[in-house]
């Protein structure tokens, strides 16, 4: 299965030990640390998520069976994120890349604009304007 | 009357429509100008004239509206903030009007023509953001985080103690490899329970307000007997101000993610438009200016002394 970023509304910056990925049109933003850094990249040029466990070093300790199910985890986060859509027209990376450690994919989301919008200028002011709620 | 001032490398040619509106507003901004004006902001309401030809009587009582193109910009803020703010770019024109004088908030006088200042500062490497700006010396710090993080207080301890203050709400910065800081407002706006920790600025007092649910204190910097220097500076530092009961002040990691989103998200909701332009100037900023949260802890002096040691 491949996907893509779902739009260009999504954003996203490579700060070496972090990945950000903003979506503009929830005003969220997603901090991703450990292998969720190479699997937010390789996803975004079109890797299938069918071949990225074999991208990490398998160990005793970390199994691929576990790797796969964190995979998983992390792309099912995505999506339901609305950060990354299936795509078939995106063309698949033509080198893998040599096995890398794996570590636990980290993603963490940010919502400061969400309370914000509880007591925007369109949806809840009272009438003496924004940004007074209708019972201030 | 007519007004010139900086927002960061802009210049603006204020015309208030009447010597009321400019009282209202001209003593909030912060840096007057001789410079050659990029733009003339015209500021008018509804009293003494028609309103101008995009607001019908729909628009009056409708929701918020707002268009952002390479050509121009504009914003209706909605039936309930009614101000209305355009910028034509290649008319180098921008208009402010409102349909009554009285009707103009506190946090508005505080902050006048925010939204058109973010237009006019979209073609440009500068981007206004949601945080306080102080500096010691040539060593500017960008404090950053959500409503009640502190900004203001740590500003206005910042001033009381002989360092720049560029602004406790609102600042400008210039987002490109040499980050700068510089001040559009010569205001503040402190929280009634922190009044009584800034004697000092008692002379600066205008009014109480009573905004968002909380009584505040409106600070006029101007009026001051030993006007602060309302300055900006090179930018040293981005803090995220995060109190966690720290008994001294503590720096700490924290995630660009996190300051992205206390950033971006006051600023959104102030200044509608160019989401994307905006947020591409802040990730620049932050990959030459990694953040660190800051917990000041309960002493400004120690908090002052840490982030001058941090900067040095």
């Amino acid at each position: 299965m491949r996907y893509a970023p779902s739009g260009p509304e999504v954003i996203m910056q490579d700060f070496g030990d972090e990945t950000v990925v903003a979506n503009l049109e929830s005003g969220l933003f997603y901090s991703l640390t450990g292998s969720a850094i190479p699997l937010w990249a390789w996803i975004a040029e079109g890797a299938s998520t069918d071949s990225l466990a074999e991208r990490f070093i398998v160990t005793e300790d970390v199994p691929l069976a576990g790797i796969s199910d964190a995979i998983e985890g992390f792309v099912t986060q995505l999506t339901g994120e609305g950060l990354i859509a299936p795509a078939t027209d995106t063309p698949a990376p033509t080198a893998s890349p040599a096995p890398i450690q794996f570590a636990k994919p980290g993603i963490e989301r940010f919502d400061d604009l969400q309370g914000l919008l509880l007591v925007d200028p369109i949806h809840d002011v009272g009438p003496q304007g924004w940004p007074l709620r209708p019972n201030d | 009357m007519r007004l010139s001032v900086d927002v960061g490398p802009v210049t603006v040619d204020l015309r208030f429509e009447s010597a009321r509106m400019a009282e209202m507003f001209a003593p909030a901004l912060a840096v007057r100008s001789d410079r050659p004006a990029d733009y003339v902001l015209q500021v008018s309401s509804g009293e003494t004239g028609k309103p101008p030809a995009a607001i019908d009587a729909d628009l009056l009582d409708g929701e918020m509206r707002f268009s952002a193109d390479k050509d121009g910009y504009a914003l209706w803020f909605g039936r309930y903030a009614q101000t209305l703010h355009t910028v034509d770019y290649p008319a180098r024109r921008a208009a402010y009007w409102i349909p009554r004088a009285d009707d103009i908030p506190a946090w508005e006088r505080t902050r006048p023509f925010l939204p058109a200042f973010q237009a006019m500062l979209s073609p440009t490497d500068w981007v206004a953001v949601h945080a306080a700006g102080i500096a010691d010396g040539e060593r500017g710090i960008l404090l950053v985080g959500q409503g009640k993080a502190g900004k203001t207080s740590l500003a206005l301890a910042a001033l009381e103690a002989g360092w720049r203050f560029a602004g406790d709400d609102f600042v400008a910065v210039r987002a490109d490899g040499d980050p700068a800081i510089a001040p559009l407002y010569a205001t503040a706006r402190l929280r009634a329970d922190m009044a009584g920790r800034f004697p000092a600025l008692r002379p600066a007092e205008r009014e109480i307000s009573h905004d968002d649910g909380e009584t505040r204190h409106e600070l006029q910097l101007r009026a001051l007997h030993s006007p602060p220097s309302i300055t900006g500076a090179p930018l040293a530092a981005v803090l995220l101000l995060r109190r966690r009961g720290a008994p001294s002040p503590t720096f700490s990691p924290v995630s660009n993610a996190a300051v992205l989103s206390a950033m971006a998200a006051a600023t959104a909701t102030a200044t509608p438009g160019y989401d994307a332009i905006r947020l591409r100037k802040y990730l620049r900023l932050l990959a030459v200016r990694p953040p660190l949260a800051f917990d000041p802890g309960p002493d400004f002096a120690a908090a002052l002394a840490a982030l001058r040691e941090h900067v040095a």
